[in-house]
Order: structure tokens, then C-alpha cells, then sequence
């Protein structure tokens, strides 16, 4: 009979051992023991054995040597190629005395000490796997179980579906964030996805509502909700679930609650849509029965030791009115902590990238909580980082052990909306469970991009860039840029066909020079109108009072925009062209100055039948001889094709300095050279232009 | 006021003139104003159809006082105006077409584009059958710091304009803005006719800076009312050597350096005793600070003196009343006024031996230079004059100064060659 794999036979309860002439088996499930009699060696090849039990309750089997059943064989437990623990036969076994001629005491088992240090291991060598073999000899055991265990299964056992308690209203927050970016998009619920029926209903404090009632059997303990009630409205849901004789046996009782805008009245008829990809959904019995809190509660209590999985004790902490999560040490406790923030980024949509001090005497902290308002930020462990701060000394002196990890600087996460962020609180979590919230001096708050630049957050992430966080972040800042999109207002339109838009920076000299081109160069004839976008800073006034006299004077029509950024103007182009029904269009964004070339170009630009794109060349005149550049910062298009490019651009901050955002010159593209001069230079920090580049990734 | 010479016929090649200024006398006595005016005065003396336009602040329109029904004011609002670019709202420029049409103005001399604005150049230039010839002043088309070619704020003596010397003096602005600067500048000057400079350091400066030469003329300012030359002060043997500065104390003129000179001169009792430095005008752009060291300065040195401002009509009597007349500013200078009325009444002048002052004296000749900033220099030029072989030479080398009428007859030939540049497309 030919060699086999020394692996054991995945048809499982059989093995084959290589033995090199003659192959023999052990069915050790029935005891039968069919050997070959004929074709036993003498040699190495006599071993035989098999490892029947491996995993975290212990590690077991047999060896014997076949030439000499009464010889003790060493068993190896090895990771990879490292021998780990031994263990030596010993153990009479019973079937396999019955089939062999002498007592083979055959039988091995690693003390406890083995699977304590495969525990140890676990964490670090998870991915590995285990074998065993007998000393002497590169023959390996086969597993009665194939394949072979990995040493992750003897790691820690799973943590419980149930989050710590103190961690939950920040897990709600975070389905809350995931059901908010689901909102956008179109519910299409599979078939049959009704899993269950809301029964009572209580509305609680802090945004949260509490359920009751039953479902199909299922895992999952909480999940982002879409809810339908004559709205979509953002839900998360956390779950315990009971077993109830009154409903199907593939069904059990749930309590829930969900973190939620939702309110509802006796007469809603919602629908909630559970999980990323609609996996399920709940309805409501009607009328809904609502109760009050307490009462729930009470429902609650009868059924609470009978949760046998979710969220039951959190719900207790959190449901226990008695107990306010979030209120300060009473004067006159005992003080062991003191924290405090200094600085608080507050970024909407991302979270808060948060620096401060803490100091714990009696425990160390394992993680921080920030409460903004209703919002419950966790902090990120990932982002986490300490430094030394002498300077807290004097909080509790004689403890300067404690100050090379006093300070700390760390990513809160959340879908933070910038309405509701009053009395700040940050949360000391210690590592029994107990913990300290220490008040936040609103002061230390600042909103990422509009109080502070964002390079601010560099000052406490050099490294952010690299975060893996950044993506997050870098989308919440281009939204946050899109949302302050003020739209463009007019203040005086006169529509025109043709037209250029003029942008003009918020600065005055800039302005009248501005103005001063115009009076000279409104005249490109065939009723081609201007355009000016202006901001709402300091030169406002001014600029209403230039664009008066040019209107008295120019014999073209002549309109005036405000915005609130000039820089983002970009954005607000295709509404103004829209507000002056024009067809064509050149577009000169902030500083920059049309070359007298220039001008004549955009002439030309505006009257060229079918209007392709086109780009007008920027040059610093501090150094002519340097190359131009070409971005949207100038250029020549119609109408129609900008905002029909405006409807997939990359929502990118500064776009106008892009050199790549409109479509690349091509053969239909002109590019007029010597046609502007930047007035100042485009600076796009390396933050910016990674931001931006996140969006195209 | 119509002055009409008989031995001057006005040359009608000119067409009626009309001297265009960014201020009246009325309200300002600065330089080009009074230089200004001092043509218009000269113009009708030789019988010229002269015009005086100046443009007032809105704020300013009661106290302006026209001389005659040929004086024009055109009123603007300071806050409508760009002090980088030079420009002002549309308003005071189509004022001014309107006044150059309605007039029938074929000449135009402006003196100084503030406040009406560097774009009024250009947009009178471009009106057909008038010639525009621009007076410069200072160097505002250059030098962003208040035309005196001096850093900031450093205030160290400037060579060059470039984009980026202009941005290390303000580098808030951007190089960029300082280049388009330049060529905004020299857009609005493309059509004028000419230009006139008062001395040849500042026609080369603006040559250097991108005016074709062959466009600059050089003609000296004119003293509306020259004084008589005095003779030299009476002298006995102990009769103090008096130095007069003359003008306003601003930080650019120099008082500063002669400060630290009095501190010199009376460590040496001798030298104190021998040298009387005497302050005329008013104090202009200086800290109490300054204000307060000047005076304590006055009351402990007797070689220091404060004489006080003083009206322009006096400045011949007041000049006479010391040996020299000082002019240490510690910028180029163009043609201080001062140097002009120094020799009118016949006083040679000690000046810092760089820019317009240099020009116009002549080292050993006409007066003596000191170097910049070189407080020991000056105090030694100050021992050297103090000695009357060196007065009576110098002020036998001291040229004639120029008047109203010289100045205006100047003016006109230049007018008629730039309209004849202007007819043969040369501009």
C-alpha cells in the first residue's frame, strides 16, 4: 500500500500513519485495530499515536511504540518548530490494552502548565499552529480532529457579547454615527426581513428609547438602525435577549434601546431597518403601548435574570435613575483624580482630538469617556499617547512618579454636531469598573478648521497624516468645508450670456485694482456682461461702492456676489452663473489679474462657437521666466458642462488652486499663455493637499 | 489772479494749461504743492491760460481758499482711495475729465497722482487732444514706503526696487503684488507725453526703474517769492557760527542727527562755544518721546536753540539770521525746497552728501557734504565752515535760484516737445 499524508484522514474518527511498506490504521472511534502483521518493523517506523483532545481544556492521546510496548515515549508539544512543553506516556488505557498484546500504558497528558503557557501565547503566536511528536523523532502525531488547532484556541476566552457597562452609550453613539451615513442612501429591505414585533415602548432621557418585545432568533446585540416613521430617522439599537414561552421556539424576548432622535406617540407606525445592509426589521404593535421609564424598568427587573445574552446589565446601569453616570465627585469625597483638558478640537462629524493632564493615585486609568452635551465620545486606545508634565506637581505632590504619564493626548470619536456641546465632562475610566468625571472648562473647546486652523491638529498629531484615523478625519474636514458652503448671495444681478467672473480677494488693494481693470476692459462687446464674487470681510464696502461707479459707467451688464470665502468660490460658480443665465463663461478666481492678453483671450474664449474648455496660463510676474501654471483657478467653459462636472467633482478644499480638479487639457482643451499673473502665490500645505487626496483615493 | 507780462507773449502751441495737484496750498504746504502752485503763478505771469486743479478731501471743503476763478477743487473722500496701487473711486477721475473737457484743457501737468490716483493719469493721457506730462516728486511709482527709497523699517538707504527688496520692507504684501505694482505703474504712464524730474538723481532713479529716458526732463523747482541775497552776518570775535535747519521735524529729515551732534559739539566747551545749532518748524510724524528729549536738549544746551515754526514768507529773513542753512535728512531727497531758498538768500548749505541734496550742492563749492549718519562727520563739517575764508568762498560759488517765471518758461518748452513727441507717436 502506497505512503499517505502523516495528516490525519479528514473523513474523520480515521487516521493514516506513513509507515513505508505497509500502512496501518487505528479506527480509534470503534476500537477494531486491523493490523498488518506481517509487515511490522523493527525500526523508528513502529511508532504510532494520535492526539485525540487538543484545545483549552486539555491536550491528550496516545503513543506507543509498537517493537516495544512497555517503552515510555516522550511527547512534544510544539509551536512551529519549537518545542514548547513534553510529556511522558504513562497513562494505561484501556481500548488499547484490550487490542494489544502487552500493557501499553499508553496513554499521555500535558499538565496544566502547557496550557497555561499556550494561553500566555496565544495573544502573540495566535496564527500558529501546534503539533506533537514523539522525542527522537521527526514523526508528527496526527489530530483526531483536523485540522490542527491554531494556538489562538487556547487564548482568553471571547469577550461577552455584552460591553462593559460604562462603554455602551458611546457603542450606542457609534451606531447612531453608522445609521446617520445610511440615511442617504435608498432602503431596499429584502424579503421576508420582518424579524419581530415592538411591543411596549418607553422614552427615556438623554435621547434614548427603551423597547420591548420579540424576534427571530439572532446574534447580533446591537446594530445602526434606519427607522421610517413619516421620516429616516438614525437609530443605534443595543439588545438582551430572554427566552419567552408565548412566541415561536425560533424566536426570544429582547429588551432594547435605542439612541435616537425618533419620539414616539400612540399612533407611530414606524419601521426600523436593523444592521448596515438591512439584515433585518422590526414593527411596532399598533397602537403602540407606551409606558414610563420606571415602569419599564419594572418589566425590565422580572426579566433580567433571565437575559442570557446582550446587554442586560448595562441597561440596569444605565436605566438606574437613581445613579447619574455623569455626575462630578460630591465636595468633600475623597479626591484621588484630577484631570483635566486643555485643548479640545472639536471637528464635526469626526469627533474631538482632545490633550490634557490626568493623574490617578490609587489606579491607573484605562480609558477616557468626554461627554459633550448628549454626545458620549470614547476614547480611541489607538490614538492614545502620554507625555511628561511637571507642571501638574502641584496637584498632588509627592507623587512625581505619576508625571511621565500624566498628560495625554487622544482621538474621541463620534458623530459630533457642534448644536449641543454644552457642560463638558471627561470621564476617568479606572480598571475595576469605578470611575471619576472630572468637569471640562468649556473654554478648551475649539471647532478644527474655523476657530483654530486645521494645522492645528498637526501641533498634536505631527503624525496625522499617517493616522489611521486620517481618512475619517480628512472626510469630515472636506465635509465641514462643503456645509460651510454659504451659497453665493446676490446684490446685484444683471443677466448676460456671456460673461466673466471676477473673484475678488478680501483685500482691498486688490480690489481696486480689480475695479480698475474693469473700467478698463468692459467693453469685450456682444453684450458680454462681469461678474464680480466678492467676500463678506473688511472690503465689502468698498467693493459696493467700486462696483456703483462701474455700473454707472460701464456699458456692459455688470453684477455683484457676496460669499462668505472667496477662496471657496469654486463652489458658488455655478449658482451665480445659474442667477445670470449665462452660457459661457471665464472664470478668474481670487488673486489673479488678467495679462491684457488675457483679456483679449477671454474675448476670443467667450465668443468660440461649441466653448470647449479652456485655460488661461498663470504666471508669477515676481518671476516671468518661471513656467505658468494652469488650474481652475482661470479658466473658460459653458455653463452646462461645469455644473455638470460640479455634480461628481472631488469635494476638495481650495480647488480652485487644484491643477488637476476640472477635466486635464486634452485636444479639444486651449490653453492661452501669458493670460494672468497670480497677485499671490497658492499655498496648499501638505495637510490640505492630503486631505484632498484622500478624497480621490 | 491774471498776470500777463508785455515781453511775454504766451506761446499758444500749449493751449490752455492746467496744473493738476493733489493738494491746494490752502491746506497743505508740502513740497510739490507749493512747487505746484509756484508754476501756475509763473505760467499767468507770462501771460499762459493757466488752470490750478486740486483735489480736497470732502472734510477739507471749508477751509479750502481758491485764489481766483482759474483754481479748480475737486473733492474726493480718503476713505475711497488705495494707498498701494494708487487708486481712488471713479468719481474724482471722471470729475477730472469733466473739468479737463468742459475747460478745453490741452495740457495737462499733473504734480503728484494721490488722491486723484494713478488711473486719472492714464485715463487723461487716453483723452484725445491733450497732453499729459507728469512732475515726479518722490519716488511713490517705486518705493511703497512713502516714495523715499528708504527700507523698512529699518530705514537704511535703498538702492533698487525689486519685488523681492519691496517684500523684505513689507512682507505682509507679496512679492507678486509688488511686480504687478510695477507694471500697473507703467501702464498708466504709457501715454503720457512726458515727464518732468527737479533733479537729475531722481530722473535716473525712474529711469533705472523703467521710463524711457528720452521721455525725463530736468527742470528745476522755482521759489514763488525769492528773497533778496543778505550779506553775511556781522561778526565779532566771539560770535557764535549759526546753523539753521529749516523745515519740518519728521523722522526723515534728519533732526535726529543733529541731536546727537549738539551732545557732541558740548562736550567740547571750546566747540560750544563757537557753534549754535537753531531749529525752525513744526513737528511732524514724531513720538512725545522725540518730542521730549528735543526739548530737554533745548534747555540744556545753549548751543541748541528752537526758534519755532515759521510762515513761508519769513523763511528769507529767518535764513538770513544764520551763517548756514542745514539740510541732514537721512533720505534722497528729490530738490528740497530749502536748498533753493537757502540760496536765494544767500547761504550755503551743509547737507548729507547723498541723493537730490548731493546734486544740487556742490561739496566745496556751494556747501559742504557730511555722510550719512556720521554724527563726528558732521560735527567736523560744522568746525570746518565755522570759519570765514570757507563762508566767503562758498557763498561766492552759490548759484542763482530759481524763480516762478524761470520755472514756467521751462515748463512750456517741455510741453510743447512732449506734444510734438506725443503727435509724431513717439508715446
Amino acid at each position: 500500500m502506497s505512503s499517505r499524508s502523516s495528516r490525519a484522514d479528514p473523513s474523520g474518527g480515521r487516521f493514516v500513519f506513513p509507515v513505508s511498506n505497509c500502512c496501518m490504521f487505528i479506527n480509534t472511534t470503534d476500537g477494531r485495530l486491523p493490523l498488518d502483521a506481517a509487515t511490522r518493523s523493527a525500526d523508528a517506523a513502529t511508532l504510532r499515536g494520535e492526539v485525540e483532545v487538543c484545545d483549552a481544556n486539555g491536550i491528550s492521546g496516545w503513543a506507543l511504540d509498537l517493537a516495544d510496548l512497555e517503552r515510555r515515549l516522550t511527547v512534544q508539544l510544539l509551536i512551529e518548530d519549537t518545542v514548547i512543553a513534553e510529556c511522558a506516556t504513562g497513562i494505561r488505557r484501556g481500548d488499547i490494552d484490550e487490542i494489544m498484546p502487552d500493557d501499553a500504558a499508553a496513554g499521555f497528558l500535558f499538565p496544566p502548565a502547557a496550557l497555561a503557557t499556550l494561553k500566555r501565547l496565544a495573544a502573540r503566536c495566535g496564527d500558529a499552529e501546534i503539533s506533537l511528536r514523539i522525542a527522537g523523532d521527526d514523526v508528527l502525531l496526527p489530530f483526531a480532529r483536523a485540522p490542527a488547532p491554531l494556538v489562538a484556541a487556547f487564548g482568553a476566552p471571547a469577550a461577552p457579547a455584552a460591553a462593559p457597562p460604562l462603554d455602551l452609550a458611546a457603542r450606542l453613539e457609534e451606531w447612531h454615527a453608522q445609521a446617520r451615513g445610511q440615511l442617504d442612501q435608498p432602503i431596499v429591505p429584502p424579503p421576508d426581513c420582518l424579524t419581530g414585533l415592538i411591543e411596549v415602548t418607553a422614552v427615556g432621557d438623554d435621547g434614548l428609547v427603551w423597547i420591548g418585545g420579540w424576534m427571530q432568533r439572532q446574534d447580533a446585540t446591537g446594530a445602526p438602525v434606519v427607522l421610517v416613521d413619516k421620516q429616516t430617522i438614525a437609530a443605534g439599537l443595543a439588545l438582551a435577549f430572554y427566552e419567552r414561552d408565548d412566541v415561536d421556539p425560533d424566536c426570544h424576548g429582547f429588551i432594547g434601546v435605542l439612541r435616537t432622535a425618533w419620539r414616539p406617540r400612540r399612533m407611530s407606525d414606524p419601521y426600523l431597518y436593523l444592521g448596515d445592509e438591512i439584515q433585518a426589521e422590526l414593527r411596532c404593535i399598533t397602537p403602540l403601548r407606551l409606558i414610563t421609564v420606571p415602569e419599564f424598568f419594572d418589566f425590565f427587573e422580572t426579566r433580567r435574570e433571565a437575559c442570557h445574552t446582550g446587554h442586560a446589565d448595562a441597561f440596569a446601569t444605565l436605566g438606574q435613575a437613581k445613579i447619574d453616570q455623569w455626575a462630578l465627585d460630591p465636595p468633600g469625597a475623597a479626591v484621588t483624580a484630577r484631570a483635566a483638558l486643555d485643548i479640545v478640537l472639536a471637528l464635526p462629524g469626526f469627533g474631538c482630538i482632545a490633550t490634557g493632564w490626568a493623574i490617578s493615585l490609587l489606579q491607573p486609568v484605562e480609558t477616557f469617556l468626554l461627554k459633550l452635551g448628549d454626545h458620549v465620545l470614547r476614547c480611541d486606545p489607538d490614538t492614545l499617547y502620554f507625555k511628561h508634565r511637571p507642571d501638574v506637581a502641584g496637584v498632588f505632590p509627592g507623587c512625581e512618579g505619576l508625571l511621565p504619564r500624566a498628560g495625554f493626548t487622544a482621538v474621541f470619536r463620534g458623530d459630533l454636531a457642534l448644536d449641543n456641546l454644552g457642560q463638558p465632562l471627561l470621564k476617568l475610566v479606572f480598571a475595576d469598573g469605578t470611575f471619576s468625571n472630572q468637569p471640562v472648562d468649556p473654554r478648551a473647546l475649539r471647532q478644527l478648521g474655523r476657530a483654530v486652523p486645521l494645522e492645528a491638529a498637526l501641533d498634536l498629531y505631527p503624525s496625522l497624516m499617517s493616522e489611521a484615523f486620517f481618512p475619517a478625519f480628512a472626510a469630515a474636514v472636506r465635509r465641514q468645508a462643503q456645509d460651510g458652503h454659504g451659497g453665493c448671495r446676490p446684490h446685484t444681478v444683471n443677466p448676460a450670456r456671456r460673461v466673466v467672473v471676477l473673484v475678488a480677494p478680501d483685500d482691498r488693494s486688490a480690489l481696486f485694482l480689480l475695479f480698475e481693470a474693469l473700467g478698463q476692459h468692459a467693453r469685450l462687446g456682444d453684450g458680454t456682461g462681469f461678474a464680480v464674487i466678492a467676500g463678506t470681510g473688511e472690503a465689502r464696502s468698498i467693493a459696493v461702492a467700486l462696483f456703483a461707479g462701474l455700473q454707472r459707467n460701464a456699458p456692459a451688464p455688470c453684477s455683484l456676489f457676496f460669499v462668505d470665502d472667496p477662496e471657496e468660490s469654486l463652489a458658488a460658480l455655478p449658482d451665480v452663473l445659474a442667477a445670470l443665465g449665462a452660457r459661457n463663461f471665464v472664470y478668474v478666481g481670487p488673486d489673479v489679474v488678467l495679462t491684457p492678453a488675457g483679456w483679449r483671450a477671454a474675448a476670443q474664449s467667450l465668443t468660440d462657437a461649441g466653448t470647449p474648455l479652456s485655460y488661461f496660463e498663470i504666471a508669477d510676474p515676481a518671476l516671468p521666466a518661471s513656467p505658468g501654471r494652469v488650474t481652475a483657478a482661470c479658466f473658460g467653459w459653458t455653463r452646462i458642462a461645469l455644473t455638470a462636472w460640479a455634480l461628481g467633482a472631488p469635494d476638495h478644499i481650495g480647488a480652485c488652486h487644484d491643477e488637476s480638479p476640472l477635466p486635464a487639457a486634452g485636444p479639444e482643451t486651449t490653453i492661452h499663455p501669458g493670460a494672468a499673473w497670480f497677485s499671490r502665490l497658492p499655498v496648499v500645505t501638505p495637510l490640505i493637499a492630503a486631505i484632498n487626496a484622500a478624497a480621490d483615493a | 489772479m491774471d498776470h500777463l507780462a508785455a515781453n511775454d507773449a504766451p506761446a499758444d502751441d500749449s493751449g490752455r494749461i492746467a496744473i493738476v495737484c493733489h493738494c491746494h496750498p490752502s491746506i497743505s504746504k508740502g513740497g510739490a504743492e507749493i512747487a505746484a502752485y509756484t508754476l501756475f503763478e509763473g505760467l499767468l505771469a507770462l501771460g499762459h491760460d493757466a488752470m490750478f486743479i486740486a483735489a480736497c478731501p470732502e472734510a477739507d471743503r471749508g477751509k479750502i481758499a481758491l485764489g481766483s476763478g482759474r483754481e479748480r477743487a475737486i473733492f474726493y473722500d480718503p476713505q475711497a482711495y488705495d494707498n498701494f496701487f494708487h487708486l481712488s473711486a471713479p468719481g474724482p477721475v471722471e470729475a477730472l475729465q469733466r473739468v479737463i473737457a468742459a475747460e478745453g484743457i490741452r495740457t495737462v501737468n499733473v504734480h503728484h497722482f494721490m488722491n486723484f490716483g494713478v488711473g486719472a493719469i492714464r485715463a487723461v493721457a487716453a483723452m484725445p487732444d491733450v497732453t499729459t506730462v507728469v512732475t515726479l516728486h518722490e519716488y511713490l511709482a517705486i518705493c511703497h514706503h512713502h516714495g523715499q527709497m528708504i527700507t523698512h523699517p529699518a530705514k537704511l538707504l535703498c538702492e533698487r526696487s525689486s519685488p523681492q527688496a519691496c517684500w523684505t520692507c513689507f512682507p505682509y504684501l507679496t512679492r507678486q503684488k509688488f511686480a504687478l505694482r510695477k507694471t500697473f505703474f507703467l501702464e498708466c504712464f504709457e501715454r503720457v507725453g512726458g515727464f518732468i524730474s527737479p533733479s537729475r538723481f531722481l530722473a535716473q532713479r525712474f529711469v533705472d526703474w523703467g521710463l524711457d529716458e528720452q521721455t525725463i526732463e530736468v527742470i528745476e523747482n522755482g521759489l514763488a517769492h525769492p528773497a533778496t541775497p543778505a550779506p553775511p552776518r556781522p561778526r565779532h570775535a566771539n560770535t557764535p557760527w549759526v546753523f539753521g535747519f529749516f523745515g519740518q521735524i519728521n523722522p526723515f529729515k534728519g533732526v535726529d542727527t543733529l541731536l546727537r551732534a549738539v551732545d557732541m559739539i558740548a562736550r567740547s566747551k571750546p566747540l560750544a562755544r563757537r557753534i549754535q545749532l537753531r531749529i525752525h518748524g513744526n513737528f511732524v510724524g514724531q513720538g512725545e518721546a522725540f518730542i521730549e528729549r528735543f526739548k530737554a536738549m533745548v534747555d540744556q544746551h545753549d548751543c541748541l536753540s528752537y526758534a519755532g515754526p515759521y510762515e513761508n514768507a519769513t523763511v528769507g529773513r529767518l535764513m538770513a539770521d544764520c551763517d548756514y542753512v542745514l539740510v541732514p535728512s537721512t533720505w534722497w531727497e528729490n530738490s528740497p525746497v530749502v536748498i533753493q531758498e537757502a540760496y536765494a538768500a544767500g547761504r550755503p548749505v551743509i547737507c548729507t552728501g547723498i541723493g537730490g541734496m548731493a546734486e544740487k550742492i556742490v561739496d566745496g563749492v556751494s556747501g559742504l557734504h557730511f555722510r550719512l549718519g556720521d554724527v563726528a562727520d558732521l560735527v567736523h563739517t560744522l568746525d570746518t565752515a565755522a570759519n570765514p575764508d570757507t563762508l566767503t568762498r562758498l557763498t561766492d560759488g552759490i548759484p542763482p535760484a530759481s524763480d516762478a517765471m524761470t520755472m514756467a518758461r521751462a515748463h512750456v518748452a517741455m510741453f510743447g516737445r512732449s506734444k510734438a513727441r506725443v503727435a509724431a507717436g513717439r508715446r
